[in-house]
């Protein structure tokens, strides 16, 4: 799994070097967003405009992702575009996830 | 050429050559030895010779005096007699040791010469002596001289005898001379002293007077080359000399002088024979020094050559013993544990891993070269071993793979079955495609109605895929056909759907769906897109518009609500519902089909019929992977609003 972190403020941003997000990719980011949220980040914004693909699989770990976050806190997505935001339209995801053209975008939400 | 080969080409030249270069030396050192030996034995023969010589002087003395009638001479005579036989048998042995038939043969006829005068003598003993005594003198005489002509012939054959020995024979020669004159003198003297009115006596003493000058002459000559030779010698020359020159000579002269002028020699006479008595002894001993020292020093020669022959011998021996020995080295050390290191490389090489390898405990070239081989080996048996384990393994999991395909295709046949097959129910025709990507699919479709309710039909793509995804598939199909089984009359589609997701376990992965009902003779259709691409609509007239704008899938957000699309359906019109795995099949590039590929597609086939669109929509996906391969299942789903009865068959 290609991802860079850095904490920005209390906001963890992680931004994902994968052009496709697809089965072989999707149960690696799975663990991986699981594993920070378990740590204690409640603020988080995963930085898409990379990714070029993304199938049923990579939106099934962004569900995991914020399930496991629940009301506790927000998982962001920035920097959808092309396919990749077709499928949150399609499936609605855009209402679910709170979706931002860009990283700062994001954080400016968070008020960072 | 082999190293075994080699070595022996090698060890067999050098050897050769060892043992001939030897073995010449040996053969020239054997001659050496051989001339040695029979100088040794020509030396013995002319000692013998020479002592027969001497033998045969006394016996012409004693037979001379005899005959002149000397008092006990004829005694004398037959001991001298007996003697001289003794020494010539002497004589004829060392010839024959010699091997030389000439000489033995002059030998002999010598001796018959003897024996013919012994006759002579004897019969001159019985009757008067006369004239024939000095004939028998003469007899004798010439015998001798004859016997040391045979000593001069013999050794005139030997030649290169060394300077020492060579002096000793001078010696010899002069030590002859001066025993013959002696004698002669000693003979002729006493004979005119026994017979002073003798007929011969002026020829007597004139052969008395010359052979007294000559045996002086012979000792000066012996003075002369006495120089050179050892002190023993020395002594026994200066002995003989000095004696001669002041007791015997004098004498000698002065009886001659007595003789020749008749004047009486009564007071000399026993002065006279015990000197030339003792003269004789003497010079006798002083050939015997001679001998002795010949014999020595040929015995010495011959020795030097027999060890220098064993010399060469044991040199050849050696020699021969040393390339032997280092063959056998060589074999032992070298070539043939080379030999069985080859044939266990030989054998390992065809892979023969059981060979067994040479033992050695050495520590030099072939122990190392044999302690390498037991590491290939070891590493050789040790590949073979993971090879057997690899090969093993593969083979289990060609068994296991077998089996879980096996199981696959079970299962695929299981899931296929819960497909409805093409058919015509409440006033719409169906027909689907499902392609799984591998074997088993987390696709699913199904149509169907409450009794004479309308018909519903649903489309289900399981996130992900593989027996998860399948296993997902088939309980999501089982859940959505009890959901219409059981929807009450009233209820909303999105309604059902929202009790669907609500429902949902938790665990599951979600699910996209198209979930819709048909009713035909109403003209009317309804559906809600539950995260699904939205399925196209088919106009009668060849319009095709997509339906819906999305919506969450089932089992995201458990308490989410869904929206219903209406819309109309009248007879001939179609409704087309796929998968993703149609839109976003990629082709070589990653490029997907897309749905804008698809809605041409549709326009095209506008006019066909739902099998021959069916058909053009997966020839077309083909063409676009260029394979038959799916990376995602594939779902195709279309119903159609039949016309009238009459259209049933209607393969439009």
């Amino acid at each position: 799994m290609n991802m860079t972190e850095e904490m920005r403020g209390e906001v963890l941003v992680l931004r994902l070097a994968e052009a496709r997000l697809d089965a072989s990719k999707a149960p690696a980011l799975r663990e991986e967003l699981i594993r920070r949220v378990e740590a204690g980040h409640d603020r988080i914004v995963l930085d898409l405009s990379a990714t070029e693909f993304m199938d049923s699989s990579g939106l099934g770990a962004l569900v995991s992702g914020l399930k496991r976050m629940g009301a506790r806190g927000t998982l962001a997505i920035a920097g959808a575009q092309g396919a990749v935001a077709r499928l949150f339209q399609l499936t609605r995801m855009d209402r679910v996830f709170a979706l931002h053209p860009s990283t700062d975008a994001a954080l400016a939400q968070f008020g960072v | 050429m082999s190293i075994r080969r080699t070595l022996i080409t090698l060890f067999l030249a050098l050897g050769a050559a060892l043992c001939l270069a030897v073995a010449v030396q040996l053969r020239s050192s054997l001659g050496d030895y051989r001339e040695a030996v029979d100088l040794a034995r020509s030396n013995l023969a002319r000692e013998h010779i020479s002592r027969a010589a001497l033998a045969l002087y006394q016996e012409r003395t004693e037979t001379y005096l005899g005959l002149l009638g000397a008092t006990g001479a004829p005694v004398h005579a037959r001991e001298s007699r007996r003697q001289s036989e003794a020494v010539l048998d002497e004589a004829a042995r060392a010839l024959a040791r010699l091997r030389d038939r000439d000489a033995l043969a002059a030998l002999a006829t010598l001796r018959d010469r003897v024996a013919a005068l012994r006759g002579r003598a004897e019969a001159a003993e019985s009757g008067p002596a006369g004239a024939a005594v000095a004939g028998i003198f003469d007899g004798y005489t010439a015998v001798v001289s004859d016997l040391r002509s045979l000593r001069l012939v013999l050794l005139g054959r030997e030649a290169g005898a060394d300077p020492q020995t060579s002096g000793a024979f001078r010696l010899r020669t002069h030590v002859g001379v001066l025993l013959d004159d002696l004698a002669v003198t000693r003979a002729l003297i006493g004979g005119l002293l026994l017979s002073d009115s003798s007929g011969s006596r002026p020829s007597a003493l004139d052969r008395a007077w010359r052979s007294a000058n000559r045996s002086e002459l012979a000792v000066e000559l012996l003075e002369s080359h006495a120089l050179a030779v050892d002190q023993r010698l020395q002594g026994r020359i200066n002995t003989l000399t000095s004696f001669y020159r002041t007791a015997y000579h004098p004498t000698e002269t002065q009886v001659l002088s007595r003789l020749a002028d008749g004047s009486s020699t009564a007071s000399i006479d026993s002065r006279w024979n015990e000197g030339a008595r003792q003269v004789a002894t003497t010079a006798a001993n002083l050939q015997e020094t001679l001998f002795a020292i010949s014999r020595d020093r040929l015995d010495l020669l011959r020795r030097d050559a027999l060890r220098i022959m064993i010399l060469w011998g044991g040199l050849l021996l050696a020699g021969v013993a040393a390339v032997a020995a280092g063959w056998r080295v060589v074999v032992h050390q070298v070539v043939a544990p080379l030999e069985r290191l080859r044939g266990a490389m030989l054998a390992l090489a065809e892979g023969n891993l059981a060979a067994p390898l040479p033992e050695t405990a050495r520590r030099d070239e072939i122990g190392v070269m044999a302690d390498t081989l037991r590491v290939f080996k070891a590493n050789a048996i040790r590949r073979a071993r993971l090879q057997d384990e690899r090969l093993a393994l593969h083979e289990r999991l060609q068994e296991t793979y077998r089996l879980l395909r096996r199981d696959l295709e079970s299962a695929a046949a299981v899931q296929a079955a819960l497909l409805p097959a093409p058919a015509r129910i409440g006033g719409v025709r169906f027909q689907g495609r499902l392609r799984p990507s591998n074997f088993i699919s987390g696709d699913t479709y199904d149509v169907l109605r409450q009794p004479n309710g309308p018909v519903h039909f649903f489309v289900i793509d399981v996130a992900g895929h593989g027996a998860a995804a399948a296993l997902v598939s088939v309980a999501s199909h089982y859940t959505l056909t009890q959901a219409i089984l059981r929807r009450r009359a009233g209820e909303g589609l999105a309604e059902t759907v929202a009790g669907l997701n609500r429902d949902w376990p938790d665990h599951l992965p979600y699910f996209t769906m198209i979930l819709g009902e048909l009713d035909p003779e109403a003209g009317q259709g309804a559906l809600v897109q539950s995260g699904h691409p939205p399925p196209l609509l088919l106009r009668r007239g060849g319009a095709v518009e997509p339906l819906g704008e999305g919506g969450l899938p089932i089992g995201v957000l458990p308490g989410a609500s869904f929206d219903e699309v209406r819309f109309t359906f009248r007879p001939g019109d179609r409704l087309l519902i796929y998968s993703d795995g149609l839109s976003e099949a990629e082709d070589r590039e990653g490029h997907p089909f897309s749905e804008e590929r698809l809605l041409e597609l549709v326009r095209a086939g506008a006019g066909l019929g739902p099998e021959a669109l069916l058909g053009s929509i997966t020839e077309a996906l083909r063409g676009w992977r260029a394979s038959d391969d799916l990376d995602d299942d594939m779902t195709l789903l279309m119903l159609e609003a039949i016309q009238d009865e009459h259209d049933r068959g209607d393969a439009r």
